[in-house]
């Protein structure tokens, strides 16, 4: 799914010859099949506001306007129906996922990576993935799914609150052994990522108050060792003329 | 013969050292306190910051409240203009059976707020302030909106970023609860509440960061405690009524669970505080016995570690009992120098110094430290600050500082006023000078006296800042020995509240 739009041409060219065989032996429907049921899983894991906040990413990353986007898709997508799902007021299906993805270059490789099963541990308060793993405070729901988003982000090595999109497998393991139903779990986990995009009072979303504030607080707290410096070396240097002086 | 001469010799030598060890004792608590001042520098590299996101969990804030119209309504509108989302934030005021317009303020503004600001009654109250908080836990557990819960009183005035401040710490699954610095916030603050400001500098802003880094909390601000909904499950779901120190006992509670407790010192509540040395003892007679009770019931965890928890290291039980049991401390000192005084005078004046030099140095580095901590409230009360131990004791300060100039200006002074300089005057201004360290609490206890008595209320804050206002409140610790030692009853003393607090 991370392909570039000339890799998304190229797909649209297979797709319309599904007898070729490719080099990994499969024919291209056989291949185009496989990458639709990937976008598909991935799509039915995809808020479409976070889907809308990944695309914004990418195409700010390129110094791009949406009408840009537009002129690239060739007539594919609308200005308009561009800005709505950059908003999040879509619902988009795998494929138009797939698409737009290519047109603004959705780096998916991060967001959904190969890896192990997930294993939940309720009785050891522990979520495990290979040898990465992540202990929970209660087996309170709202714990366990904080300890998975936790996990996810460190096994990928993404910026907490950076763009997430969740595995399915994952969730039927969560729903499973929480015995939590499907979007309801979504729900909340949707709700948890996105508590880095809510927007402030002052107009800043909590990342960007959050990054400035955790900045701010650490120099308060060097400031105090500084502060503590000057206080012993009063202490020291009245030390010193009271035996120098006043004894 | 010689034999018993030599025990009595050796007896009389134990005896001597052993009333000097009594009078290094009065080093404890100031020494105790400069360590874990020295402490907080650690504070730069061992603090929680590393591991904070922004964290926006469902919050229902538990304001318990007894006749607290005059404020309870515009508690509720700063509440409501917290920073936080306010899908995630509802307000929950437990009317402690009221008898004045609380109901009526609580329940408009519940109105005006439908869904947001929910109105509890209970039907009777006066019960304390735990009871009233576990009638509200009860209905907010019971069901799940609520993922983490924000204690608070009704006059407190949260900054709008101190909310989210606390909850980003929830990122950390270990940590159970959170606190954040309270100060005194009253405009115009009187000479209590200017002492009580820097007071709180100290023991919160400062002490409560050293806590940070030793990885033990005393206690959570009862104006001020958030927990995770797990933790509070995990505790029982309840706050403890057996006491007068609920706040501690759910901070210990929430240890053992094995949660961290965090303090955060940039997340800032303002707080009214009592104005006068009556409201003063009310309020701290409740803490110190609760503090009592709460060294009792844990006696089995006092200087034990535990891979569980920090309570039980060393550091953290000295610090407690350097607090805990500071008038013992002070007493034994002075009377230890008195009988030294008769026994030994040379070896007894050798023991002042050292005793004066000592807490002289802690005096001055815990001073100027705090002053710089938070350099807007330093800058109120300095000279709260310079008279925390009282202008007797800072005149043995400043003796232990400046031996010579002082001696010099004493008598000078002495000779002035036509007060003889003689040997056995100056005798007596040393025994004075011995006796002082017990003595200055009787001093504060007067205080307490004569504001009580109409012609002479003026006097009281003068006694304050000649005898000390630490003096004071060791004198308070003093009487909650006596009143736990009687089982006298526990009544819950509101302090009385004015509605002046306000943010700078």
């Amino acid at each position: 799914m991370g392909q570039n739009r000339e890799d998304w041409s190229g797909l649209d060219a297979m797709t319309s010859d599904f007898d070729s065989s490719l080099a990994d032996g499969r024919t291209a429907r056989e291949a185009h099949e496989e990458e639709v049921a990937a976008v598909q899983r991935v799509e039915s894991l995809v808020p479409p506001a976070r889907f809308g906040a990944l695309m914004v990413e990418c195409r700010s990353a390129q110094g791009q306007e949406i009408a840009d986007m537009a002129a690239r898709s060739n007539g594919l997508f609308t200005q308009n129906y561009l800005e709505k799902a950059e908003r999040g007021e879509l619902t988009l299906d795998g494929g138009l996922i797939g698409q737009l993805a290519g047109l603004y270059e959705v780096d998916a490789g991060p967001v959904v990576p190969l890896r192990s099963e997930l294993i939940l541990d309720l009785d050891r308060q522990e979520l495990k993935v290979g040898d990465t793993a992540m202990s929970f405070n209660s087996i309170h729901v709202e714990d366990v799914l904080q300890g998975y988003v936790s996990l996810v982000y460190k096994l990928r090595g993404q910026q907490p609150g950076s763009g997430l999109v969740l595995r399915d497998r994952d969730l039927d393991v969560l729903s499973a052994s929480l015995s939590y139903n499907e979007p309801e779990l979504r729900r909340k986990l949707d709700a948890m990522t996105s508590d880095f995009d809510i927007r402030l009072a002052d107009g800043r979303t909590a990342r960007e108050a959050h990054e400035e504030e955790v900045a701010a607080d650490q120099r308060v707290e060097w400031g105090l060792l500084v502060k503590e410096v000057i206080a012993f070396c009063i202490v020291i240097a009245l030390l010193v003329a009271r035996q120098m002086w006043f004894v | 013969m010689s034999m018993l001469r030599e025990a009595v010799v050796l007896a009389d030598m134990v005896g001597r050292w052993t009333l000097v060890v009594l009078v290094m004792l009065g080093v404890f608590p100031l020494a105790t306190a400069s360590y874990q001042f020295a402490i907080i520098g650690l504070h730069a590299v061992r603090n929680h910051y590393g591991k904070v996101e922004p964290r926006f969990p469902r919050v229902a804030i538990l304001v318990p409240a007894w006749n607290e119209a005059a404020v309870i309504g515009s508690s509720i509108d700063r509440l409501l203009l917290l920073d936080y989302p306010a899908d995630r934030l509802r307000i929950y005021v437990v009317d402690d059976a009221s008898t004045d317009q609380t109901p009526d303020v609580v329940i408009a503004k519940g109105q005006e707020n439908p869904g947001q600001v929910v109105h509890l009654r209970r039907k009777k109250g006066g019960e304390g302030k735990a009871h009233t908080l576990n009638h509200g836990l009860k209905q907010i557990l019971a069901n799940d909106w609520m993922q983490a819960l924000l204690i608070m009183d009704a006059d407190v005035i949260y900054e709008p970023d101190s909310l989210r401040k606390m909850t980003r710490h929830f990122a950390d699954p270990e940590v159970g609860a959170v606190t954040a610095y309270i100060k005194e916030g009253s405009r115009p603050a009187n000479w209590m509440k200017r002492f009580i400001a820097y007071e709180y500098i100290t023991a919160q802003a400062a002490v409560r960061r050293s806590q940070n880094v030793l990885g033990a909390m005393a206690c959570l601000a009862g104006g001020a405690q958030l927990h995770t909904r797990a933790n509070l499950e995990k505790i029982g779901g309840q706050i403890d009524t057996s006491s007068l120190a609920e706040d501690t006992f759910t901070t210990f509670k929430t240890q053992l669970a094995g949660n961290k407790v965090v303090f955060d010192g940039n997340a800032t509540v303002w707080a009214e505080e009592p104005a006068d040395i009556d409201g003063l003892w009310k309020q701290r007679l409740r803490w110190a016995r609760g503090n009592v009770q709460v060294s009792f019931r844990y006696k089995k965890l006092w200087f034990r570690p535990n891979p569980g928890h920090r309570l039980g290291s060393f550091s953290f039980g000295l610090s407690w009992f350097c607090l805990f049991l500071m008038p013992i401390f002070m007493i034994l000192a002075s009377a230890s120098l008195t009988a030294l005084f008769f026994i030994d005078f040379p070896l007894s004046w050798a023991a002042f110094k050292l005793l004066w030099i000592v807490n002289a140095i802690c005096y001055l580095f815990i001073t100027t430290y705090t002053l710089m901590i938070d350099p807007d409230t330093g800058r109120r009360t300095w000279r709260e600050a310079v008279g925390f131990p009282g202008l007797i004791s800072l005149a043995m300060i400043v003796y232990a500082w400046f031996p010579k100039p002082f001696s010099w200006a004493m008598l000078g002074t002495m000779e002035l006023i036509h007060i003889p300089t003689t040997g056995p005057v100056l005798r007596l201004v040393i025994l004075f000078a011995y006796v002082w360290l017990a003595g200055s609490m009787l001093g504060a206890w007067a205080a307490k006296l004569t504001e009580s008595r109409r012609r002479l209320k003026w006097l009281s804050p003068i006694l304050v800042y000649i005898c000390g206002y630490g003096p004071l409140l060791c004198a308070v610790t003093f009487t909650s020995y006596i009143k736990e030692a009687r089982g006298a009853e526990m009544s819950w003393d509101k302090t009385e509240k004015t509605g002046q607090v306000s943010m700078p």
